[in-house]
């Protein structure tokens, strides 16, 4: 199993810097690492050490993107989402989370695809207050270290046994990688595809509408709406809605 | 409400998402209704930047997201 033994040589180095990718939105593998981390220490690597390295890593990865969502606002999570096959489905079935079972979502956002990045930096664009954060994202993420590297730990033996049938399988995991990623492609596509029943609706830059009013006639009635969702406001001002004429 | 919806009344919509998502779809079911309706390209930032007039939303009539405070 290579890449246990990548964990076993270079072990901290590699379980703290994948973690913390991981936990500011990289797409790494978390649990393999945490897997073949507990695996890895059959043979030479400390479970004492590398839980609270792992752990420490997330969360620093977590705090990272909290700040950035408590100052950013929605516009870090628009990012993160960019990806996604529906940018805008991800943010608000995230913010869902959050808006029914509360505070207690980071217990286990790490388990939840998709989730897991997202949670840190909608917690600090909801305004969650640190010290809460930090400690219930710290129990989350101690629970989801100490799950996958205990069963690498136990299952290790079961782990090499996956590794040499992933190495014999080769071409036809290949394969289906190659599937899964076309797959993907025409998702997108399709999504593409059916926002083309938008294109009819014109767009206008705000300059232009700007000098649009300023040419109004009295007679005419023009109505600026505000149709953000969620009853967001951003930080600070906004414009109301106008009516002219 | 249906004043408002006549051809010759101009709505523009504005909102703060990603590639206007919710004012396209408002804007859509709108159009559905033979609205003369019209998207901000870029939302409100766009809008700020272009120099429009802004003013605060008054506290009634704000809506806060759930705050874990």
């Amino acid at each position: 199993m290579e890449w246990v033994g990548v964990i076993a040589h270079h072990g901290y180095a590699v379980t703290a810097i994948v973690m913390f990718l991981a936990a500011v939105g990289l797409p790494l593998p978390m649990s393999i690492t945490l897997l073949a981390a507990g695996a890895a220490s059959l043979h030479g690597l400390r479970l004492e050490i590398v839980l609270p390295v792992a752990w420490a890593a997330a969360v620093a990865g977590d705090t990272l993107l909290y700040f950035g969502g408590r100052y950013t606002g929605w516009w870090l999570l628009a990012g993160m989402c960019r990806i996604s096959m529906n940018p805008e489905q991800c943010i608000f079935s995230s913010a869902g989370y959050f808006y029914r079972r509360g505070p207690k979502t980071l217990l286990f956002a790490k388990f939840i695809p998709g989730l897991g990045p997202l949670a840190a930096p909608l917690a600090g664009s909801l305004n969650m207050r640190f010290r809460r954060f930090l400690r219930l994202d710290a129990a989350g993420v101690a629970l989801y270290c100490c799950l996958w590297t205990i069963a690498g730990f136990i299952f290790s033996p079961f782990l090499q046994e996956i590794a040499n049938w992933i190495e014999r399988a080769g071409h036809t995991l290949l394969v289906i990688v190659i599937v899964l990623g076309l797959g993907y492609v025409l998702g997108i596509a399709v999504f593409t595809l059916r926002a083309r029943r938008y294109r009819k609706i014109e767009r206008i830059p705000a300059a232009s509408l700007r000098e649009r009013l300023q040419a109004l006639t009295p007679d005419k009635v023009v109505i600026i709406a505000d149709v953000r969702s969620h009853g967001y406001y951003d930080a600070g001002c906004s414009a109301s809605r106008t009516r002219f004429g | 409400m249906r004043e408002f919806m006549a051809p010759e009344c101009e709505i523009y919509l504005y909102c703060s998402c990603v590639r206007d998502t919710t004012s396209v779809r408002v804007a859509h079911m709108l159009r559905q209704e033979n609205c003369n309706v019209h998207v901000i390209q870029g939302g409100l930032k766009a809008w700020i930047k272009a120099g429009g007039e802004v003013e605060m939303v008054p506290e009634s009539d704000v809506e806060h997201l759930p705050r874990f405070e």
